[in-house]
Order: structure tokens, then sequence, then C-alpha cells
């Protein structure tokens, strides 16, 4: 199956969760998308806080695991600060050897130097996802810092579940700019269907129009629409 | 699949510096309906757009750029029946 495929069903999981689902499945296949986020990722894993304990519930490969079970030996390591303090963390072996010495060691001796671990949201107990590089640079760019996000915020959201009222908190997005955002899409709506009308197009179409005087014009698709509403409308009066 | 000359949709965010929630916000006020997280792979290049989910989306990045006085910098597909 290919990832795009993959990142389909997941993202459809966790959009429109479904009684019958194979969560546990679901986190598996999260997971090995993990190990996709950057080409060096070797590793990827859940860290959960269980009371006084830390534990590893679902990992991708052996290799995480085992780089958990160092951290948690050790007494300290970034996965576990994510997950404790709730607070991304970037591991480098080069320079964090004072901070986390036992896990350090661990790392360099399988091969991995560098980690990101992001906080999951919403979860029943505090928790992180992992992921573990085999260079230096493996998360330094933007790109997979970004993947592996979007990937925790899914993670989080099937740890979530299932019948649990735990639910990864909402966006911080205002009922109100919700409500105008959805009456400049009513504006844009009106539009398009004026034009299919008028035109006999497809929704893609008429889209496609406004988009092309907006470009031609360099002018708002927001104008275009109430010019193209106000129009239609002047015709039907002289008419 | 054709497509206009200009930028990706993942190096345009990155270039506009929005957070996807706003792309979220701008992109329902396109009339888009993908959800928050689906947008987001959309962007990042994870799930492939049909082309009116494209244009939807690089129309709402680049509102962004016309806010900022530069002129729709992000590429759509198929818009050739519209010019």
């Amino acid at each position: 199956m290919t990832a795009h495929r993959r990142w389909a069903e997941l993202l459809h999981a966790v959009s429109e969760p479904a009684a019958g689902v194979n969560s546990d499945a679901l986190l598996r296949q999260a997971l090995e998308l993990g190990l996709e986020v950057a080409p060096e990722t070797v590793g990827c894993s859940v860290t959960s806080i269980d009371g006084d304990e830390y534990r590893t519930p679902i990992y991708a490969n052996d290799l995480a695991l085992d780089l958990d079970r160092a951290q948690y030996q050790a007494g300290d390591g970034p996965c576990m600060a994510a997950a404790r303090e709730h607070r991304n963390q970037h591991f480098y072996a080069a320079e964090d050897g004072e901070r986390f010495p036992g896990f350090t060691e661990a790392a360099l001796n399988r091969g991995v130097h560098s980690s990101i671990s992001l906080p999951l949201t919403g979860t029943p107990q505090p928790a992180a996802i992992n992921l573990y590089g085999s260079s230096r640079t493996t998360f330094d760019d933007e790109r997979p810092q970004a993947v592996a996000g979007l990937l925790a915020r899914c993670v989080s959201a099937l740890l979530a579940r299932p019948d649990s009222d735990v639910r990864p908190a909402d966006p911080p997005v205002s009922t109100d700019e919700v409500d105008a955002a959805q009456t400049r899409a009513r504006l844009v709506t009106s539009a398009e269907e004026v034009l299919m009308s008028r035109h006999q197009l497809s929704r893609s179409a008429a889209l496609n129009r406004l988009i092309g005087r907006s470009r031609a014009e360099n002018r708002s698709i927001f104008v275009i629409a109430q010019e193209t509403i106000e129009d239609s409308t002047a015709a039907g009066v002289a008419s | 699949m054709t497509a206009t000359d200009g930028i990706s949709l993942e190096d345009g965010m990155r270039l506009s510096g929005m957070s996807y929630q706003e792309l979220w916000l701008r992109h329902i006020a396109v009339s888009g309906t993908t959800g928050e997280l689906e947008l987001e792979a959309y962007v990042l290049g994870l799930l492939v757009p049909n082309d009116y989910q494209h244009n939807l989306i690089a129309q709402a990045i680049n509102e962004y750029f016309l806010e900022q006085g530069q002129d729709h910098p992000v590429a759509y597909h198929d818009t050739a029946n519209a010019e």
C-alpha cells in the first residue's frame, strides 16, 4: 500500500471515527508512517506516563523500543521529558550528552544521532510520540517537523478512542472566525452557482472562472464573487 | 493535469508563515470543506488533492499573498478554461 493510501486511511479514521475500527492496527500504521517522516528516520514509538511509570505502549520497531527503555532505565531522556513537560524535544547526541548521559550513550551505540519527541494532546495519560534519526540533521528541516506534528495529532486522536470522553483539544479557532469564514464561503458559492447557471458549468469550472479573474485582475476572489453576483442581479433587473 | 507557473502549496505555506489554522479558515472562506488535518496533509503532499481541491487550497494561500500586495505565487491546476 502506498504512503498516500496509508495516510488517507489514517486521516479518514481520525476525522470520521467509526465503531468497529481496529484502533491498535491504526496506531501501528501511524507509527510505521512515522518511519517515513524523513529519509534517515530509524525508529518511532509512543512514551506514556502511567502513575510514576514510563512505558512504551506501542512502537514501530525494536530499535525504538530499546531506546525508549534505555531512557527509562537511565531515569531521563528526551521522550520522557516531552511527555512529562508537554513540550517538544529535539535531541542531538553530540550536544546533549550532559543532559541525558545514559540515553545518549545508548543512542550512539545504536547509531542514533538525533530524535524529536512531540507531546500528545488529549490522551488519557501524558504521552509523547518519538522519532529517532540516524544522522544529526534528520529532523532539522521544517518538513519532517511539520509531518511529525500532523502525525502526533493523528496519534493523539487515536489514543483518545474508543469510547473515551477525552478528546484532543479543539483548535483555538473562535466561533466568530468560523462564522466569518462561512459568510465569505456563501458569497463564493453563490457566485459559483451564478456562473454554473449562466454558462452551464460544473462547480469546478465555475471556481476556475472566479480564480481566472482573480489572477488576471490581481484581485481577491471575494471581490470577484461579489461583482459576479451583482452583475447577475443587475442583468436580472434589466431583463 | 496541467499546472500554472508558480510555487507548490507547501512552499506557499512556508513562505506565508501562516499557521494551518489560519489556512483552514481561509480555505473555508473560499468554500472549501476539507478538515484541518486533511488540509495539512494535502499541503505537505501526504495526500493528493484533485484539481478542484488543489485550486481551493491554492486560492486560500494566494488570498494571503494578495493581502500582502503580491500576485498569486502559488500554482493552480487546470484553470485554462477560466482564461
